[in-house]
C-alpha cells in the first residue's frame, strides 16, 4: 500500500467510500502486470459503484492476468481538502497508488454534468488535463458511455474515445498500449495505430471547420482517420462476457444489488429519448442464459435484491419464461425481484403478483406527457386508458402509492399539455377512491416527478430548441397553481441544471474552454444541486465568448452539420428527420417488432433485428 | 450489519428470517462498534434453521466474510446482550511537538481529578457527565513517541462511554491535540465481571 496515511480516512465522511478491502474486490502484484488501468467514475462512489457497466468492464479487464483494472471516483469535498490540504493524490481503490501511477486511465462519460469532475480528478492525481500536455504514453486518458456519441466538448482533454459498446474494444485498445508499451512506441505512433480499430475516435486527428455563424462547416480527418468513426456493438449477448461476482460495498450505494442486464436495446424509438436510439439494435439475451448468471450473482454477492435491467423491461419478450425459472429459488432464498423501467401499456396482474412475492418495492410508470396528443409527439404510444388501468390493477393488488415521470418543455407543447400533467395525476387520485376495495383508512399518495426536456443527439429532436429557462420555470409555476391535492406531490429538475445539460449534450469542440474555465473557476461534481454553480458557469460563457442559447435553445436546420455527426451511431439522418416530421404532425411509429421503421441500425449487425 | 447479512447469505445455510413485509435475515450485534474503530471481540446473534457442527459454522462463515473479518468461535448464546457492563478500549495516540514527560504529566493530571466532567451528546439531548466513575482501570505508557492508553470503561445499554470522550476531556483540561487516534476493542465484559459470551 501506498504513501495515504490512515488518519486521512478518519478524517472524512464515510470513508468506506475510499478504504477498498470490499468483497470480490481485485487486487494483484503490481510488478506482475504490464497494464495498470484505472476505471475512473467522474462521480461519488455511491453513484459510481451502482453502474453496471463499470461491473463489467472490470471484470472484464482483470480477466487478464497482465492487466490490472483499479477504480477511481471523485472525492467529495471532504476528502478533496483532505487530498489537496496534504498534498496527496488522488488514489485508486485497490492499490493506493496515484492516478499518475497508471499507464491508461479511463474515464465512464454518463453525463454531461459530470464533464468538470473528469478535470479535477486528473488534477487532484497531478495530471495535466489538456491532452497536449501530456507528452508520452504513459496516463493515457480514455473515455467511453453515452455522453462518447457527442464527445466533442470534451475532446481537449480526452487522447481517445470509444463510442458504443465496451467489451470488445475496451480489450483491444489496451492489448494495443502493451504492444506499444513492449516496443516503447511515441503516444503519437499509439494513437495514429488505434485509430484503425473499429469504433475509435482520436479527437486530435481531426480538424473542425466552421461557419462564420458558429455552425460546424465541415470535418477534416488526418492520416486516414475513419469518418465517420462507427460505434462498436456486440452482436450476441448471449456470449458477451458477464460478470460472476460484483464488488459489494461496505455502504449503502445507489442501487445495492445484483443487477442483471436482459437486453440492450429498445424497440419504442421514443422521439425524446436518446438511450432508445444510442443503444439499438435491440438485442434480448436468453432467460436460460440470465437464470444462470442471476444465481451466481446472488450466490457470490450475498445480495437479497435482484434487479432487472433494461430501458423497458416489459418488452423484454422472455420476461414470463425468466420470471418462472427465477422464483422457485428467489422465493427460497429470500430474494426480491426489482423489475424497473416496466411499460404502463403491459403491465399485467400476474407480474405484479410474481415481483411482489418475498418483497413489495416501489411501482413507477413513466407517463412522460399530460395529454394524448403531446404523447403522440414523443411516440411514447401509451393512452390515459393505459395508465389508468396500470394504476387500477396496482391499486387493487393493494398499492397505495405510485410514481409517475413526466416531462415539460417538449417540442410543440401548450400549456394545455403542461396543465395535462397535473390534470393526469388528479385522476389517478380520483380512479383510487372509485375503487370499492382500496387499502381501508389509508390515502393515496401520487408522486409527479417532473423533467424538463433536454434535446439530445442522435434523436428525431436534435433539431429542435430547448424551452429557456423562464419558459420551463413558468410552466412549473403553471403546474403548481392547477395542484389543488394533498393526495400529488410534485417535484422538478432545477431548469437551470437542465439547461446546462442542454449546452453540452449538443455541443462542439469549442466548449472545451467553458468546461475548463468553470472547473478552474470552483466548478464540480455539478450534478449535485448543492455544489452545482450556476452563476460561475454563466460566467464561463461570457469571459469564453460563446453563447449557451447558441447551443440550447436554437432551432437547426435538417442541413445544418451537428457536431456529432462524426459519428455514425446507425441510426440515419434521414430516418431522425422522417421521425422529426411525423412528430410535427402528432403521427406515431408502431415498435420496432410490430414494423420495421427503417432507422438504418441494421446495418451495424448485419440483418434485420427480429426474424 | 450489511457485510455481515451478505456473508451469512453466502453461506448457503438456512437462517431464520423476520417475518414482516420486507423480511429480512435476523442479525443483532450485543454491542455495536463505532465507525473507524478496531475491535477483537465482537459478538453476533442469529438463529439457524438447521443443525451444523459449531467448528463448522465459524470455518464457514469466516470463509464467506471479506478480507480482515475473523471468526474467533461459534457457540450458543450465554449472557444477554442488555446485560453487558464494560468493555477495555486500547487507545493509541501521538502529540506532535511535545516531549514524552509533558504528555503523561498532563494525562495523569487531568484523570487524577475526582472529577471529570464532559459534554456528552446523545441525537436526543446534551448532558454533562462525570467520566470519573465510568473509569474502572486505566493505564498510560509511551512507546517510542507512541502513547498507549488501556481502560474499561462503562459499556452496554444502561451507560455508555465512547472512548472518544476522553479525549475531548484531555484536550479541554491540558490544551494539547492527539494525532493519529486508533481505538481498538479489546475485551467485552457482563455486568458481573465475567467475560461477555
Amino acid at each position: 500500500m501506498a504513501s495515504i496515511p490512515e488518519r486521512i480516512f478518519r478524517m472524512v465522511e464515510k470513508p468506506a467510500r475510499y478504504t477498498g478491502g470490499e468483497l470480490n474486490s481485485i487486487v494483484k502484484n503490481k510488478e506482475d502486470v504490464k497494464v495498470r488501468f484505472a476505471f475512473c467514475f467522474p462521480d461519488l462512489y455511491e453513484v459510481g459503484m451502482s453502474h453496471l457497466g463499470m461491473k463489467i468492464l472490470y471484470s472484464l479487464l482483470n480477466k487478464d492476468d497482465e492487466v490490472w483494472c483499479e477504480r477511481v471516483f471523485a472525492p467529495d469535498v471532504d476528502m478533496e481538502k483532505q487530498l489537496r490540504d496534504n498534498g496527496l493524490p488522488l488514489f485508486a481503490i485497490e492499490s493506493r497508488d496515484g492516478l499518475a501511477e497508471f499507464d491508461m486511465i479511463g474515464f465512464t462519460l454518463q453525463y454531461e454534468l459530470c464533464y468538470t469532475g473528469v478535470l479535477n480528478m486528473l488534477n487532484l492525481a497531478g495530471i495535466p488535463i489538456r491532452r497536449e500536455d501530456r507528452r508520452g504514453l504513459k496516463n493515457l486518458v480514455v473515455a467511453g458511455g453515452p455522453c462518447a456519441c457527442n464527445p466533442e466538448p470534451m475532446t481537449d482533454f480526452v487522447d481517445l474515445f470509444m463510442p458504443g459498446e465496451g467489451e470488445e474494444v475496451l480489450p483491444e485498445i489496451v492489448a494495443l498500449y502493451k504492444k506499444a508499451k513492449d516496443e516503447g512506441w511515441t503516444k503519437e505512433q499509439y494513437l495514429a495505430e488505434a485509430a484503425r480499430i473499429p469504433g475509435v475516435y482520436i479527437p486530435s486527428l481531426y480538424e473542425v471547420e466552421y461557419h462564420e455563424d458558429g455552425t460546424v462547416c465541415r470535418f477534416l480527418p488526418k492520416e486516414g482517420a475513419p469518418m465517420p468513426v462507427r460505434k462498436r456493438i456486440i452482436k450476441d449477448l448471449d456470449k458477451v462476457f458477464f460478470p460472476e461476482n460484483f464488488v459489494v460495498p461496505f455502504i449503502d450505494i445507489v442501487h445495492d444489488r445484483s443487477m442483471l442486464e436482459i437486453m440492450r436495446g429498445c424497440i419504442r424509438g421514443c422521439r425524446f429519448c436518446q438511450a432508445g436510439f444510442i443503444y439499438r439494435p435491440v438485442r434480448e439475451k436468453h432467460a436460460d442464459t440470465l437464470c444462470r448468471n442471476a444465481h451466481d450473482l446472488c450466490d457470490s454477492t450475498g445480495y437479497e435484491e435482484l434487479s432487472l435491467t433494461s430501458l423497458s423491461t416489459s418488452d423484454y419478450s422472455e420476461l414470463e419464461p425468466l420470471l418462472d425459472g427465477l422464483l422457485p429459488w428467489t422465493e427460497k432464498e429470500y430474494v426480491n425481484i426489482a423489475v424497473p423501467s416496466l411499460r404502463i401499456d403491459n403491465f399485467s396482474e400476474s407480474m405484479l403478483e410474481k415481483i411482489t412475492k418475498v418483497r413489495k418495492s416501489g411501482l413507477t410508470f413513466a407517463a412522460e406527457a399530460g395529454t394524448q396528443r403531446m404523447r403522440d409527439v414523443i411516440n411514447k404510444n401509451v393512452t390515459e386508458e393505459d395508465i389508468l388501468g396500470t394504476c387500477r390493477r396496482a391499486f387493487e393488488g393493494g398499492y397505495t402509492s405510485v410514481k409517475l415521470y413526466f416531462m415539460i418543455g417538449l417540442p410543440t407543447e401548450t400549456d394545455e399539455d403542461v396543465l395535462g400533467v397535473i390534470d393526469t395525476a388528479q385522476k389517478v387520485v380520483d380512479l383510487y377512491y372509485s375503487l370499492k376495495d382500496h387499502a381501508k383508512g389509508k390515502a393515496v399518495q401520487v408522486t409527479c416527478s417532473v423533467a424538463s426536456f433536454v434535446p439530445k443527439p442522435f434523436t428525431p429532436f436534435e433539431f429542435e430548441p430547448q424551452d429557456t429557462m423562464e419558459e420551463l420555470q413558468r410552466k412549473q409555476q403553471l403546474m403548481l397553481h392547477r395542484l389543488h391535492s394533498h393526495k400529488i406531490s410534485l417535484d422538478w429538475h432545477n431548469a437551470e441544471t437542465s439547461f446546462i445539460e442542454a449546452v453540452f449534450a449538443r455541443g462542439d469542440r469549442r466548449l472545451g474552454k467553458v468546461v475548463e474555465w468553470a472547473w478552474k473557476h470552483g466548478c464540480n461534481l455539478d450534478g449535485w444541486d448543492e455544489h452545482f454553480k450556476f452563476g460561475v458557469w454563466m460566467q464561463a460563457f461570457s469571459e469564453t465568448g460563446l453563447d449557451p442559447a447558441f447551443y440550447a435553445n436554437r432551432r437547426r436546420a435538417f442541413d445544418e452539420v451537428l457536431p456529432w455527426e462524426l459519428m455514425d451511431y446507425g441510426v440515419s439522418k434521414e430516418f431522425l428527420i422522417r421521425e422529426n416530421e411525423k412528430a410535427r404532425n402528432a403521427v406515431t411509429t408502431p415498435n420496432c417488432r410490430l414494423q420495421c421503421a427503417g432507422c438504418g441500425v441494421t446495418a451495424l449487425k448485419g440483418g434485420s433485428c427480429f426474424e | 450489519m450489511r457485510a455481515f447479512q451478505r456473508a451469512l447469505k453466502r453461506t448457503k445455510l438456512r437462517f431464520w428470517y423476520t417475518e414482516g413485509f420486507h423480511p429480512h435475515l435476523y442479525l443483532n450485534f450485543a454491542l455495536p462498534l463505532s465507525l473507524g474503530y478496531e475491535s477483537l471481540c465482537e459478538c453476533v446473534d442469529f438463529r439457524l434453521l438447521e443443525e451444523i457442527p459449531l467448528e463448522e459454522l465459524a470455518a464457514r462463515i469466516g470463509a464467506a466474510l471479506p478480507v480482515g473479518f475473523r471468526v474467533l468461535s461459534a457457540g450458543l448464546p450465554v449472557m444477554k446482550a442488555s446485560e453487558i457492563g464494560s468493555a477495555d478500549y486500547e487507545i493509541a495516540f501521538s502529540v506532535l511537538g511535545r516531549g514524552e514527560e509533558e504528555v503523561l504529566a498532563a494525562w495523569r493530571d487531568c484523570f487524577g481529578r475526582p472529577e471529570i466532567p464532559v459534554l456528552k451528546k446523545t441525537k436526543r439531548m446534551e448532558q454533562i457527565v462525570d467520566l470519573k466513575p465510568q473509569i474502572a482501570v486505566s493505564a498510560l505508557s509511551c512507546e517510542g513517541g507512541r502513547f498507549r492508553f488501556q481502560a474499561r470503561l462503562a459499556s452496554g445499554c444502561r451507560e455508555n462511554i465512547n472512548p472518544m470522550l476522553l479525549f475531548e476531556a484531555f484536550f479541554g483540561f491540558s490544551g494539547l491535540t492527539a494525532d493519529e487516534i486508533s481505538v481498538t476493542r479489546t475485551v467485552v465484559y457482563h455486568e458481573n465481571g465475567e467475560i461477555f459470551r
